[in-house]
């Protein structure tokens, strides 16, 4: 049985291997920017790739900060194509060209671009007044490259209906998938967007409204969005680590419990989503190998991290509200919650 | 530049169901639950969340386990009805069928 939220053929390790970027967006999760220095070795990267293959992980997403400002991004990516994984990246587009999109040839299967409205709204988010034009401009390049893109739009308490023109510039522009992410009020966006945050009236229009753009434009593009609804999860609680499956945890691969896993900048290997209760991490490249952890993780902290599954799962079902939900926000913010508690009481 | 505006700006939402529904219409949270509960029933599952925040590599290679293009097309012609919330008012929910869709979904002139 898969299990872990994710999906059943891809296994997803998203890396953040810099908070390095040139732009301060409004809604950045990481609160990365021109100013921020943190990074991660290659070294360690290129190890904790390799031993996470032998985790069952066959999917690497590269993240930031812009991670095409990463000196050794070509390297990661060739690594993970050799041992035979699907590799993608997420970037802010305004320095797709040249030498850095060159970079990316023949090692990556996905390319996700921000875009995060019309222009006037997108320069807003992006908090740069060309960040549009710029990274218009480069899609001719990304193009020219083969190499399959998207979009990625996120999605806050008043932009729902700029994605009609969104959903049109994607298929105009000739894009392969137009993802909707509701923004979640973490790093620069608990202090840049309070109150933006999209809620469950909001969550529930965006998922009518993601039916019926991919309704409209049918197999030119696939359309996506980061939410769930509640009732298709009832009969999931096994999928969500919520379940009563007690196979042990040491036997089975992290792939299987962990889906998405994510490295952070510091080193931090944890569960999820970034930004996720260090109290359940994985553990620290910088202290533990990939593999010592998982073994270690498995062992010692997975029943807590079940049991806060189970938590927030019986707590989400539960709920009488519109069900369209962000479960990823949901146990995150539990997770932080659940440490906070646990800090005050020790 | 300017911060993007708080809370106290309109939903982007409210845009939508004034083109889809018109000026005067206002969509109810218990209209929205039966939307959705009549999406379910028609067999709409989008599956993207578990993607999450990374891009969703199997949507473009030829992996996905549900069409919503497909069942989309039911739910736009659902959406396309004028004042659609006025008519699925008083719906009972988890109960929908195909019948009562079929019932009280259909467009004018076509009763």
């Amino acid at each position: 049985m898969a299990m872990g939220p994710a999906g059943e053929r891809f296994k997803a390790l998203q890396i953040h291997p810099t908070r390095f970027c040139n732009l301060t967006c409004l809604h950045c999760y990481s609160s990365s920017g021109p100013e921020q220095r943190e990074a991660l070795g290659a070294p360690l990267l290129v190890d904790a790739i390799t031993e996470a293959g032998a985790e069952g992980y066959n999917d690497i997403a590269f993240s930031g900060g812009e991670p095409i400002l990463y000196g050794d991004l070509r390297r990661l990516l060739e690594h993970a194509k050799a041992l035979g994984m699907a590799t993608s990246l997420t970037s802010n587009g305004t320095l797709l060209k040249g030498e850095r999109l060159a970079r990316l040839e023949g090692v990556t299967d996905l390319l996700a671009i921000s875009l995060d409205g019309v222009p006037a709204s997108h320069n807003r988010m992006r908090n740069a007044p060309r960040a549009f034009e710029q990274m218009r401009a480069n899609l001719d390049g990304v193009r020219n490259t083969g190499i399959p893109f998207g979009f990625i739009f996120t999605l806050t308490q008043r932009n729902l209906h700029e994605l009609r023109w969104v959903t049109a510039f994607a298929v105009e522009q000739g894009a392969s998938l137009l993802q909707i992410h509701p923004l979640e009020e973490v790093g620069r966006g608990m202090t840049e967007l309070r109150g933006q945050r999209p809620d469950e009236i909001e969550a529930s229009f965006a998922y009518l409204q993601t039916i019926r753009m991919q309704a409209e434009v049918g197999d030119a593009l696939a359309v996506r969005v980061d939410l769930v609804d509640r009732e298709r999860l009832r009969e999931a609680a096994d999928r969500l680590n919520a379940g009563t499956c007690d196979f042990p945890a040491e036997n089975r691969r992290l792939s299987d419990i962990i889906n998405p896993l994510v490295i952070e900048p510091d080193g931090a290997v944890v569960p999820l989503q970034y930004g996720f209760s260090r109290r359940c991490q994985i553990g620290n490249l910088h202290r533990t190998s990939f593999s010592a952890m998982a073994a270690q993780w498995k062992r010692d902290v997975f029943p807590e991290f079940r049991e806060l599954c189970a938590r927030v799962f019986a707590s989400e079902m539960g709920k009488d509200t519109l069900p369209i939900f962000n479960w990823y926000e949901a146990i995150s913010n539990a997770s932080r919650a659940s440490a906070g508690a646990a800090a005050l009481s020790a | 530049m300017d911060k993007v505006e708080t809370s106290t700006a309109a939903r982007g939402s409210n845009a939508v169901a004034e083109e889809v529904f018109g000026k005067s219409s206002e969509v109810s949270t218990q209209a929205l639950k039966q939307l959705l509960s009549i999406s379910r029933a028609q067999g709409v599952r989008l599956e993207g969340w578990w993607t999450h925040g990374k891009p969703a590599i199997e949507a473009v290679t030829g992996v996905m386990h549900v069409k919503p293009e497909v069942a989309g097309q039911i739910f736009t012609q659902l959406l396309s009805v004028e004042r659609v919330p006025l008519k699925v008012e008083g719906f009972p929910l988890g109960i929908v069928t195909t019948d009562l869709i079929e019932l009280r979904f259909s467009t004018p002139g076509q009763r």
